[in-house]
């Protein structure tokens, strides 16, 4: 955990959890707000602020500092990072690709927006850290490979959770 | 479509639900006394979502004792009542 | 040299593009004659993004071989406001669908307006046309058309409707159940049956029948699922004039699955005509609702086709309105385009992410209680706060602050949303208090009733939409500014009610219930409805005074309260239920035939002290019914349980009942979609299911009499526990036949549940 929340800015690192893994990150954008202000991009509808705030042991300081936005579509995520005046502060993406796995949209559309989502995330990284998170989706579908194959390529660190990591085992760090 | 967070039903259950080890060792007598506490919190669900609070657990407390003091004064009035009686 | 032209008048029925690169309009003249027109009709698109980009689309353009019209143009975007963009105008109709998907999967980086409006909504938006308007044309002698104009509004209460043909069609029995023989022909005056085993004497006549009568609508049962392809196939040898017009070819729309609302919706194969509607009606949604009238309705306030409207969810209507309030403006429509939400804190989101306020209700039995609600609240709220995606959070110097969210609404600029549904918020009070005053024998009864659910229907998708993440105008933060004044409106009708001395039994969303000694006629519940509206600016309404009503509690913990789950008679003798067996979908007809009849005995008493002289009765009824059960009377539909598929059925580790009636009919070739129903019997022993439709009947004596009887037993604990009746009572009585039925039951203005 503290090697995720001392990301070096330039960069942005990858997390690659379970479904039911995720409350963690809940966990850690409490930590991080605790050091200054924090912003949190929510691609999978998973700011939940209870446990935030528990983590957080309802310090209203602390959870005024955490600014939160939600996409519930592709586009919107696009349109979410866009939008997102750059820094300086460290931001924390949820669930980057779980509106990417609607199969309404055609995969060509899917991997132009994620081009252009990874374009902004690395130049909101530029000078502040960041961290993205996947979560590994129920049904694996393999068209959804290439997408998963893009943000590990573009991220500068990847880091997998214990349940998440696949064979053979690099590094975990939880 | 654009929930997040859970209801104030399913926030309840779950602060009820952190308590089950709690519960689990009392007597069988002071479990019921605590499922009291407990309903008593449910009655006040739509103020506890309206307060919008960080930590709800603290909303339902307060439901808790201000069901209890509703208790108290209605036994005051009764204990009241019965002096009135037996003074006349 | 202007063409010679000469006057029609008449209703208009359908309009599609047709092969000659114009429209084909379908009238139904005053006179009775059907008129087949054609209009001319250019339709635009905008693409907008960088100027070489554009450039380059531009040259794109130019070399289809498509007659088109380019420009460079401003228009207004809801949220970024004035925008160059490139103007596509194409003169041929039917071609502009092709080309911009062409377009757009050669630049899919740009972005594109006004690109996918079906047709209707673009003639809607330009003429004010909508199905059954009544119009006046000018035309030539090649049916072309000059000028039209529209006569009438779909505001309008009472309108003249042209006399319709309706011809009917329908197996004579459910195809899903067994392989129908005949097919059943109806019209007003004759009604008659072919025999499918004859096929050419069957399309014979049919061909004969769709000539004379040519009807304007085709009235089927299961005509888009089996009789209408069925049909189609034997026309393959004796052609048949399904459309009026026989140049367009009928291609069928495949059936599919798809998640919206938070839930797997099954859309059945479908089958457009031209010239002429086909509506099958069960696969029209809502019909049982409203009937016809309902659909017309519909179709006339959404400017969406006939067949279309009748087969679509309310959303689309919804967005099909927006629509054409967007064009009207000359507001761009967006194709792909979405806004993101605004960063809030994670305080702010504890404010803001919450629903309607919902109270736990006083539990027990009340007297005079009356049951006051705000009329289409979050329509209301829209359209009298003035909240749209584009007013939410707009900076401008009127803004107002909306209560508990630090967010401003502009008051000033009316905004698409409330345009939208101001017109159609107002018909629905107009009707609702017409139907108040109107005795149900007026000739307008029906009709206006019809009216009154689809507009209902329709607002009550609004308020979703406005947030829903595949909405063009929609905004979380427009949903969220909706369910706040909610709140605000519903607390502030809460005081208005403590401070006129009125007892507060229970609130939901939009509704309280209140109690007052001494209160119990209209006259005296009248000031609070004054009060409740100055305080909140709302329509508000008195839904009525029940002479009493039980709330009731949890069956897993009787002290704990159950918000939405009571049932009432009112004083005119109607009874209200919510959230009880009967109210359930997938309750059996038997279950919920049963719990009426008990509710319909206990709506006979005077009053709530009457009440326990209503039990004996109720327990015969009982025991009559138990009997029936056991001794096999009971017809086999009553027993089914009704369950829908939802997507994850495949992922299921044990085989729930439903799983199991979907491997039944699977194993004989029927297999089930996603978001459709099944229809299942319980039976004892293995596999306990049997799925309704299989081609083996059930055995009769396997019905699990057990289980439907406990089910029995529950529903009627469930009327039964607020007259203060014990499960251990009920056994007694009911299963035991005991003699003597002690009244557990003290008669007065509000008791609480005896303790168990």
């Amino acid at each position: 955990m503290n090697a995720l929340t001392n990301l070096a800015s330039g960069k942005w690192g990858l997390v690659i959890v379970t479904r039911e893994e995720r409350p963690v990150l809940l966990t850690l954008a409490a930590r991080m707000a605790e050091r200054g202000p924090l912003r949190v991009l929510d691609g999978g509808n998973q700011f939940n602020a209870y446990p935030v705030a528990r983590a957080a042991r309802g310090r209203r300081d602390v959870l005024t500092r955490i600014q939160v936005s939600r996409a519930f579509t592709c586009y919107q995520m696009l349109a979410l990072l866009e939008s997102t005046p750059g820094p300086p502060c460290p931001f924390l993406l949820l669930d980057l690709l779980d509106t990417f796995y609607d199969e309404t949209v055609p995969l060509i559309a899917r991997q132009r927006l994620l081009e252009g989502c990874l374009h902004h995330l690395a130049r909101l990284s530029q000078q502040a850290s960041g961290l993205v998170s996947i979560s590994i989706p129920r049904i694996s579908n393999p068209a959804n490979s290439s997408l998963l194959e893009a943000v590990q390529n573009a991220a500068h660190e990847v880091w997998y959770s214990d349940l998440s990591t696949p064979e053979p085992q690099p590094l975990s760090l939880f | 479509m654009g929930r997040t967070l859970p209801s104030i039903t399913q926030v309840f259950l779950q602060e009820q639900g952190s308590f089950a080890r709690f519960r689990r060792a009392l007597r069988r007598s002071d479990q019921l006394a605590l499922d009291d506490l407990f309903a008593a919190a449910h009655q006040h669900l739509a103020a506890a979502a309206y307060a919008s609070h960080a930590l709800p657990f603290e909303v339902f407390l307060l439901a808790m004792l201000l069901e209890e003091h509703k208790e108290v004064m209605r036994l005051r009035q009764l204990v009241e009542e019965s002096h009135a009686c037996s003074n006349t | 040299m202007p063409a010679r032209t000469h006057e029609l008048t008449g209703w208009l029925l359908d309009l599609y593009p047709n092969q000659e690169g114009w429209i084909t309009l379908w009238l139904l003249g005053e006179n009775g004659q059907r008129y087949r027109l054609h209009q001319q009709f250019p339709v635009t698109f905008y693409v907008a993004g960088p100027s070489e980009r554009l450039r380059s689309v531009w040259r794109y353009l130019q070399e289809q071989a498509i007659s088109l019209h380019l420009c460079r143009a401003e228009r207004r975007d809801l949220f970024s406001g004035m925008t160059t963009v490139l103007a596509v105008e194409v003169l041929n109709p039917g071609q502009q669908p092709n080309l911009f998907t062409r377009l757009s999967s050669q630049f899919p980086d740009l972005t594109y307006y006004d690109a996918d409006i079906p047709l209707s909504l673009r003639h809607a938006a330009l003429y004010g046309t909508f199905p059954l308007a009544r119009c006046s044309v000018d035309v030539d002698e090649t049916g072309a058309i000059h000028r039209i104009s529209v006569l009438d509004s779909p505001w309008e209460l009472d309108l003249l409707l042209p006399p319709l043909r309706v011809l009917a069609l329908e197996p004579d029995v459910d195809p899903a159940h067994a392989e129908p023989r005949q097919i059943v022909v109806r019209t007003p005056r004759a009604c008659f049956a072919l025999d499918l085993s004859s096929p050419r004497i069957l399309m014979v006549s049919l061909k004969a029948m769709l000539s004379r009568y040519d009807p304007d609508l085709l009235l089927t049962a299961w005509g888009d699922t089996w009789l209408l392809p069925r049909l189609l196939k034997l026309a393959k040898e004796n052609p048949l004039p399904f459309s009026r017009d026989l140049d367009h070819p009928i291609v069928p729309r495949a059936e599919r699955s798809y998640f919206a609302y938070g839930q797997v919706i099954y859309r059945g194969q479908q089958i457009h005509l031209f010239g002429r509607w086909h509506i099958d009606i069960y696969n029209a949604v809502m019909y049982h609702d409203y009937g016809l009238e309902g659909i017309w309705e519909l179709a006339r306030v959404t400017s969406l086709p006939v067949q279309t409207v009748a087969r679509v969810s309310p959303g689309t209507g919804i967005s099909a309105m927006q629509m054409v309030t967007a064009l009207r403006k000359e507001i761009l429509v967006p194709w792909h385009k979405q806004q993101a939400e605004r960063p809030k804190t994670a305080l702010e989101l504890l404010a803001a992410d919450q629903g309607g306020l919902v109270y736990q209700p006083t539990i027990g039995l009340h007297q005079n209680v009356a049951e006051i609600d705000f009329i289409s609240m979050y329509p209301s709220i829209m359209a009298h706060f003035n909240i749209s995606p584009e007013t939410v959070g707009a900076e401008r110097p009127t803004a107002e602050l909306v209560p508990e969210l630090d967010m401003i609404v502009d008051r000033e600029q009316p905004g698409l949303v409330p345009q939208t549904l101001s017109p159609l918020l107002q018909k629905r009070l107009k009707i609702k208090s017409e139907l108040a005053a109107m005795s149900k024998w007026d000739m307008r009864y029906k009709r206006y009733k019809a009216c009154a659910s689809a507009h209902k229907w329709l607002l009550v998708t609004c308020f979703g939409y406005l947030g829903y993440k595949n909405a063009r105008f929609g905004r979380i933060e427009a949903h969220e500014a909706v369910t706040a004044y909610g709140r605000e409106i519903l607390l502030r009708a809460k005081e208005a009610a403590e401070d006129l001395g009125f007892n507060v039994l229970h609130m939901y969303v939009d509704g309280l219930w209140v109690q007052k000694p001494d209160c119990s006629q209209v006259q005296d519940f009248q000031p609070l409805l004054d009060e409740i509206h100055e305080r909140s600016g709302l329509p508000v309404a008195l839904d009525g005074i029940y002479r009493w009503v039980a709330f009731l509690p949890s069956r897993l913990d009787q002290r704990v309260p159950v918000p939405n789950r009571y049932f009432g008679v009112f004083q005119d003798g109607s009874i209200k239920v919510r959230g009880i067996e009967l109210r359930r979908h997938d309750s059996p007809a038997f279950i919920t035939e049963i719990q009426m009849q008990m509710l319909e005995i206990l709506a006979q008493a005077a009053d709530a002290s009457h009440l326990p002289n209503s039990l004996p009765e109720i327990y015969s009824l009982l025991r009559r019914k138990l009997s029936d059960l056991r001794a096999g009377r009971v017809p086999l539909e009553k027993l089914l349980i009704c369950q829908r598929l939802s997507r994850e059925m495949g992922e299921y580790r044990s085989p729930s009942p439903v799983a199991q009636a979907v491997q039944q009919l699977a194993e004989v070739g029927k297999p089930t979609r996603p978001g459709q129903s099944i229809r299942f019997l319980y039976l004892r022993g293995k596999p306990g299911v049997y799925a309704w439709n299989l081609p083996e009947p059930p055995d009769k004596k396997g019905v699990d009499t057990a289980y439907y009887a406990e089910l029995l037993l529950r529903a009627a604990q469930t009327v039964l526990t607020p007259l203060g009746a014990t499960r251990k009572q009920l056994d007694e009585w009911v299963l035991h036949k005991a003699c003597s039925i002690p009244l557990p039951f003290q008669p007065g203005n509000q008791f609480t549940t005896p303790g168990l």
